[in-house]
């Protein structure tokens, strides 16, 4: 058993499939992160830094005549979601029950997967990691206020990219809302918004970004942003009492900018 | 053929690579294995015993498992 613990939790193996499947069914489709940037691991929760392959120098060295530097890395941080099931309702699972009340998971998903987005895009300054969003040297450019706005400001930007020698396959990153509005627009003559917008990437994919604010162009060449995860997601168990058993979602990663202009933020 | 036979192994080290992302315990017990000194059988053995696996890489067969997701990249899915 290792650091989760999930052998002391009172769950049957039934239970923890239904939980391992749900979590995992509610995170693919909110991770827009991993959608679209290089993945590196797992690497196991014992990795503790991403190498920077980079010194900085020390003043003083133990004796005369030497050089002394310090190599810097980036450390992993770590996102923790809790939340607590019902017992009735995994023993209900047991019996063959097909609407087990789920929802704290579901929660605890949706949050830890904004919290990834979040880092991702915009960066999480107390752990020392730089947004996509935020270190692009490319001037944010309005996305527009309809659904019809949108392929002239995409355009734009995979424009600005090439413009900097980034080369494609692109991909685009959307808000909720903006999502939204470019699922819902038909442009005049009918054509799905969806559909001008992926051939405008040339077919890159369009990504529900949760945690996300307005919209991001980005190269999906490779190389451009690194994401190393040390635990990949996992649901870990804490303690547990008569009624509820109290568990969470975990994980550590680190993510690295390589190359900021190979991102064209849209503002909402 | 000789360069046949590295292309092979090329495509060999590349279906690897793809199924241990898929799985974390194999890349657990893998990574016990791989570029390790010593005694090959010895490694796997220990690997093996350390991933708590019954030699399948099925959760379904081992309770509540390692607890990872193996979700990984999503890139391309």
């Amino acid at each position: 058993m290792n650091h989760l613990l999930r052998g002391h939790a009172p769950l049957s193996d039934g239970n923890w499939q239904l939980l391992d499947d749900e979590a995992r069914e509610r995170l693919q489709g909110a991770l827009a992160g991993r959608r679209l940037v290089d993945f590196s691991g797992p690497h196991g929760w014992e990795h503790s830094a991403t190498n920077l392959g980079r010194t900085t120098p020390i003043g003083t060295a133990p004796c005369e005549g030497v050089a002394a530097a310090q190599r810097r890395v980036l450390p992993l941080a770590e996102l923790r979601a809790e939340f607590s099931l019902s017992l009735a309702e995994l023993r209900d699972d047991d019996r063959g029950a097909p609407d087990a009340d789920l929802e704290p998971l579901d929660r605890a998903a949706r949050q830890i997967a904004i919290a990834e987005n979040v880092a991702v895009f915009h960066g999480w300054e107390g752990a020392a990691i730089g947004g996509i969003v935020e270190t692009s040297p490319i001037e944010p450019r309005p996305l527009g206020e309809s659904g019809e706005d949108y392929p002239r400001s995409v355009a734009g930007a995979v424009e600005a990219l090439r413009g900097r020698g980034i080369d494609g396959p692109y991909g685009l990153a959307l808000g909720p809302d903006e999502h939204l509005h470019a699922v819902e627009t038909a442009e005049h003559g009918g054509y799905p918004l969806m559909d001008h917008l992926a051939k405008i990437l040339c077919g890159g994919p369009i990504v529900w970004a949760p945690g996300v604010r307005g919209a991001v162009v980005l190269s999906l060449r490779g190389g451009d942003f690194l994401f190393e995860s040390g635990q990949d997601l996992s649901i870990g168990y804490s303690h547990h009492d008569a009624e509820a058993v109290h568990l969470y979602l975990e994980e550590s990663f680190s993510f690295v900018v390589a190359t900021p202009e190979a991102a064209a933020p849209l503002s909402s | 053929m000789a360069d046949a036979q590295g292309e092979e192994f090329k495509h060999f080290a590349m279906d690897l690579e793809f199924l241990l992302r898929k799985t974390p315990r194999w890349r657990q017990i893998a990574a016990g294995v791989l570029f390790q000194e010593g005694d090959i059988v010895a490694h796997g053995e220990a690997a093996e015993a350390e991933s708590g696996d019954g030699g399948s890489g099925d959760e379904d067969d081992n309770g509540p498992g390692d607890g990872s997701l193996g979700i990984g990249s999503l890139k391309g899915a």
